[in-house]
């Protein structure tokens, strides 16, 4: 019934491929393939956008206008306001029906299909007559490709289109966007990430008495440090080697020798580490209050001489996480997701709300949840 | 049975010109020749047809008459040709049913038959009727139709010939414009919309004892609308015979359409054809069927070729460059290129049947003849010799939408059955092959079943109007054999209100009697009767036959630049119904000769049949009793010749309105729909409202054959059409709202009043008028 008339439905609901309409359907697909994915517009994306919302307010050219007015003007239903109509309800017909014969006698069966083209449908009682609902539809050749041209072409153009898609989806989802379109994201966790292992360091440290004298001076310096140290001076990097040192220092100090401000493997995605800090630097913001509260404590030394071995993690993280060997290579954020829900286990911290609370109960009670979106 | 229907009319001498009336109401004077008729014939004891009854006689009396040495319908010997001839219809296969067909024709009102082409029904059945039924014997006559003109003429012309009679006497032909029958007709052949049109004054068809529908299966629109009728008629005239013959298996449609009637099917000559698909589709279709007939033509065996294309620009072009191609090929035979489409003259399309070229020496390549046609060679035209059909499985087709009212053709793909029937065409005189330029699947899933019949892809406004004039008032209910979508309908009813040939309640209106009455469209035929009013009746009838024949300016290909100089000279800046009466008048006054058509690239032909179109339309206006008048011609640069003309047009053709929208292009009044004027338009100015012939969906949209009108006679002439609330938001509303205002604002009498010259002024300052309404438009929009 929602088929006005016999033609295959197949066929109608394909868009002329060369026609605007079937772009732009492709364009909706796409946003919405994007917008599957979750990933918020990038700029390029939004210039896009506006550019479109640009070209639209211009003058369009006037083939498009023709083909837009007589697009429209196609899908519009001739009704009430059309004196035709009027005669033709005097005359008996009614809204929605059909003109013929057989129309009001009963054996009249709506119609399918005007000797039926689809191989799906089978040929509706193969000499029956049909009454048309609505008029055939204009379908407008261009150009002289040979038949089947159109419609292998759009078969060519929808296959490329559907693989460039899933191409762009999975550059998206497996290394582009980690690498390119969410550096900054990917910036961001990592240093939550040295945050967390920093408050998580200080904290094994705390419970930990049996600790080195270095560390005790570290904690001494940083509990002076508060109130006096400028910001600026607090962001510094060093603070997350002085945690790494320290946090492989249990078991292997002095493996090898690492000289301040150089980045180690948890920076590995950036070829340049120089290049990415000024980034992380400026781009801290809602990092701040935890680093904070973690540089009042943590004393940066960075002329002290620290040894460290980049393989020093994979030495010293199976000591720490016991059954996860294989934290180093873990993406950032999940090491972070694990270090945030250690210092919930193990000291009822929230990293998020940068806050200890007295207990299970209380950190339950208070805390919003254990994600960063809880908070 | 037969002495009774054969009392009914007695065979009258008739007025030619009251050809329209029923046959009791054409009798000139009396008793005449009437023949006596009786259990047999009547006629002398000797007579071929002496011992024949009416509607029972067998296929062997019948041809023992054609054997025979007296013409039995001129009593004249028959001619040595005349046996030439009927050897050869002997070996038709229609000929061998004969008896068969006799026996059910004989015990049944209607028959449907299938016969491939060439199986020479065309020709033939209707002899056999002739021979059975002699019409002639009760005054009255048996009609052929034919979908097309130029079969109607070829087909009499044949058949004249095979009976030995003088075309226009016992076998004759009744097209448009043009009635080549007597009142000796016995056997006349006719287009489809020719019956239909003398169904509006004879509802019953009580000249006419049987009727064949021939090519039934083309469904064009006439055909579709007489079946319905028959199926009427036949209620009321149980003597009256009705064969449907189609030739597609596609009977058993028309078969349950009139009842579950017996079927009869005879097969044709046919040979097997193979058939060849292309592996992948085609960049090109016309340039695959050029190199396709010159692979043929190089590599395969003799026999000639078929090539379809779809228009005659295409086929032209073919032509030219299979044939520039052709004759570079020092291995292949010599090679004869022949055009065929339907506005080709006659003389050219009757090329076709020319024999192929002979080799060049004596047992070497063969010659071929390559014809390129539309889809005319498809069915209706029989070319023996083909032995290749390339198809590239495209045709023009007709259509038709009611919301945007456009009619156009467009080169859409063919049907299942039409490709079926192109490849049928190699298989006529020995094994043939049928390249088809599409992949075997692109057949299977684009192609569909059978082509939409005309009905569902046309304008019915013509349509409508006959059937109110033939009494069916109920046509939601009409037995449409494939109803068309209520919407056609609609415009079709709403566009007869507008004119005013049906009322509110879709009655016919007197005037609508009238226009029912000329063989126009129902828009043509409302500007012609009420062109009187305005005072130039004369040059609308001009016009309007011009409007109904094919184009007259021809154009060359390699003349283009000289052919658009002569047409300069006839053009009229207002718009392009006035340059065709400006050919017109040139022709009259050049004494409608034929060098001087040459000479300005006007076609001769054509303007002769539009010479004759108008001959017959004044025969009407007389018939009418509408006044015959022009508007004074020696002060056309100032008066109000051209202006009456155009307002005559717009009278007519009100409801093909467009208007000119600030940014240049045209917009279809209601429809909104953005369009241009077609380049070959002589309107040289812009135009702020137009009228036009034509709406044509091509790449782009064109408005075709367009002249400017204002929108104040549009105000005036057609008030209910021009209510601007059924008006969709548009410039033209707000141009036409200011335009009610300013009228109302200065008294309803001046707007009605308007001189002639006022117009003209007004043209000349609507510049400024324009800008001027412009700023006002700005304005209120901030």
């Amino acid at each position: 019934m929602a088929n006005p008339h016999g033609a295959q439905p197949e066929e109608e609901e394909e868009e002329d491929y060369m026609s605007e309409a079937f772009l732009n359907n492709l364009v909706s697909q796409a946003e919405k393939n994007t917008k599957k994915s979750g990933v918020s517009l990038t700029y390029s994306e939004r210039r896009r956008e506006k550019e479109k919302k640009h070209l639209a307010n211009l003058p369009k050219p006037l083939h498009v206008r023709e083909k837009e007015a007589r697009e429209q003007g196609l899908k519009r239903e001739l009704g009430e306001e059309n004196k035709g109509m009027a005669m033709l309800l005097k005359m008996g017909f009614k809204k929605g029906g059909t003109l013929g014969a057989s129309q009001g006698s009963g054996t009249f069966s709506p119609a399918t299909s005007f000797s039926a083209t689809s191989s799906s449908s089978p040929p509706p009682s193969e000499l029956s007559t049909t009454a048309l609902r609505a008029p055939l539809e204009i379908q407008i050749k261009q150009g002289r490709g040979g038949l089947g041209m159109e419609s292998s072409k759009k078969r060519q153009l929808e296959e490329e289109l559907q693989k460039q898609e899933s191409e762009v989806n999975r550059v998206f989802d497996e290394g582009y966007r980690g690498k390119k379109g969410s550096q900054f994201d990917q910036e961001k966790r990592k240093r939550q990430l040295l945050a967390a292992q920093g408050i998580c360091m200080r904290m094994d440290s705390d419970r930990a008495l049996a600790i080195k004298a270095i560390e005790a001076d570290l904690k001494e310096q940083s509990t002076l440090a508060p109130t006096d140290e400028p910001a600026e001076s607090q962001r510094s990097r060093s603070n997350e080697f002085w945690w790494i040192a320290d946090f492989v220092s249990d078991d292997i100090l002095g493996t090898r020798a690492m000289g301040p401000g150089q980045v180690p493997e948890l920076l590995e995605d950036s070829p340049n580490a120089e290049s990415s800090r000024p980034f992380d630097h400026s781009d801290d913001e809602d990092g701040d209050p935890e680093d904070k509260r973690i540089k009042k404590r943590v004393k940066i030394a960075s002329d002290s001489e620290i040894t460290i071995g980049l393989e020093g993690d994979d030495v010293t993280e199976p000591a720490k996480w016991g059954e996860r060997p294989d934290f180093a290579e873990l993406e950032v954020h999940e090491k972070l997701e694990r270090v945030v829900a250690y210092l919930r286990k193990e000291f009822f911290y929230c990293f998020w709300c940068s806050a200890r609370y007295d207990g299970k109960e209380d950190l339950d009670k208070f805390c919003p949840g254990e994600a960063e979106d809880d908070h | 049975m037969s002495s009774k229907k054969g009392s009914k009319a007695d065979a009258p001498v008739e007025n030619p010109y009251l050809a329209h009336l029923p046959p009791r109401e054409r009798i000139v004077g009396g008793e005449a020749t009437a023949q006596k008729t009786g259990g047999s014939s009547g006629l002398a004891a000797d007579h071929p047809l002496a011992n024949f009854v009416m509607g029972s006689t067998t296929a062997e009396q019948g041809e023992a008459a054609e054997e025979g040495a007296i013409n039995p319908f001129t009593n004249r010997p028959f001619s040595d040709k005349y046996r030439r001839i009927l050897a050869g219809r002997r070996k038709l296969p229609v000929n061998k049913h004969r008896k068969e067909f006799l026996d059910l024709v004989q015990n049944n009102q209607v028959v449907i038959l299938v016969g491939e082409t060439g199986s020479g029904k065309t020709t033939q059945i209707p002899q056999f009727m002739v021979f059975d039924d002699l019409p002639s014997l009760k005054g009255m006559k048996i009609a052929c139709t034919q979908p097309r003109r130029l079969a109607a003429m070829s087909v009499a012309q044949r058949v004249a010939e095979e009976m030995d009679v003088v075309m226009g006497q016992e076998v004759g032909y009744n097209i448009r414009f043009e009635d080549c029958t007597s009142q000796r007709t016995m056997l006349q052949y006719m287009t489809d919309g020719m019956l239909l049109r003398e169904a509006m004054n004879d509802p019953l068809l009580s000249r006419y004892s049987a009727v064949i529908l021939d090519e039934a299966h083309d469904r064009t629109l006439s055909t579709d609308i007489l079946m319905g009728l028959m199926k009427e008629i036949i209620k009321k005239r149980p003597d009256l015979k009705v064969v449907v013959m189609s030739a597609t298996l596609d009977a058993g449609k028309f078969q349950k359409y009139f009842d579950d009637a017996p079927l009869m099917s005879v097969p044709g000559r046919t040979f097997p054809v193979e058939i060849y698909y292309t592996p992948e589709p085609e960049s090109d279709y016309l340039e695959a069927a050029i190199f396709t007939a010159l692979q043929i033509h190089r590599t395969e065996d003799a026999g000639d070729i078929l090539l379809f294309l779809t228009g005659e620009e295409e086929i032209e072009d073919a032509c030219r460059k299979i044939k520039a191609e052709a004759d570079q090929m020092p291995d292949a035979g010599p090679i004869k290129v022949l055009p065929l489409y339907s506005t080709l003259p006659p003389q050219a399309q009757k090329r076709i049947y020319e024999d192929a070229p002979p080799p060049r020496t004596v047992g070497g390549r063969p010659g071929r003849k390559v014809v390129v046609s539309t889809n005319i060679a498809e069915t209706s035209l029989t070319i023996d010799g083909i032995v290749y059909v390339i198809d590239p499985g495209f045709s023009k087709q007709k259509v038709y939408n009611p919301r945007i009212r456009v009619e156009s053709l467009l080169v859409s793909p063919i049907s299942k059955a039409s490709a079926q029937q192109r490849s049928g065409r190699a298989g006529r005189t020995r094994p043939g092959k049928c390249f088809r330029l599409y992949t075997e699947n692109a057949f299977m899933k684009e192609l569909i079943e059978t082509t939409y019949p005309e009905i569902l892809r046309s304008n019915l406004g013509t349509v409508v109007l006959q059937l109110k004039k033939l009494g069916i008032d109920d046509l939601v209910h009409f037995d449409f054999m494939d109803p068309p979508a209520p919407e056609t309908l609609m415009r079709a009813l709403e566009l007869l209100n507008y004119l005013e040939a049906l009322d509110d309640d879709g009655n016919m209106t007197p005037l609508g009697s009238m226009m029912a009455d000329f063989p126009l469209d129902p828009q043509l035929a409302k500007m012609l009767i009420t062109s009187p009013q305005y005072g130039c009746s004369n040059e609308i009838m001009s016009i309007v036959s011009l409007l109904n024949v094919p184009l007259v300016f021809m154009r060359p290909p390699d003349q283009r630049k000289m052919a658009d100089e002569a047409k300069a000279q006839f053009s009229h800046p207002d718009g392009d119904h006035l340059t065709l009466l400006n050919v017109y008048h040139a022709y009259k006054t050049a004494n409608e000769d034929q060098k001087w058509c040459y000479d300005n690239f006007c076609n001769y032909r054509t303007l002769k049949s539009a010479d004759n179109v108008r001959t017959q339309l004044k025969r009407y206006m007389e018939r009418f009793d509408l006044d015959l008048v022009s508007l004074p011609y020696d002060e056309r640069p100032k008066g109000p010749y051209y202006t009456g003309i155009r307002k005559a047009l717009a009278a007519g053709y009100f409801m093909q309105v467009a208007h000119q929208e600030r940014s240049g292009n045209y917009l279809t009044v209601k429809d909104n729909q953005v369009v241009r004027l077609h380049p070959s338009s002589s309107l040289d100015h812009a135009s702020e409202w137009v009228i036009y012939n034509e709406f044509v969906l091509t790449n782009q949209n064109y408005i075709r054959t367009v002249t400017e009108v204002k929108a104040e006679w549009l105000l005036d002439i057609a008030p209910n059409y021009f209510d601007l609330d059924t008006f969709p938001n548009c410039e033209g509303k707000r141009v036409l709202e200011k335009l009610i205002m300013r009228r109302k604002s200065s008294g309803s009498s001046n707007g009605r009043s308007r001189d002639y010259d006022e117009d003209e002024d007004r043209r000349k300052s609507r510049k400024s008028d324009r800008s001027d309404r412009d700023r006002k438009d700005s304005k209120r929009r901030k």
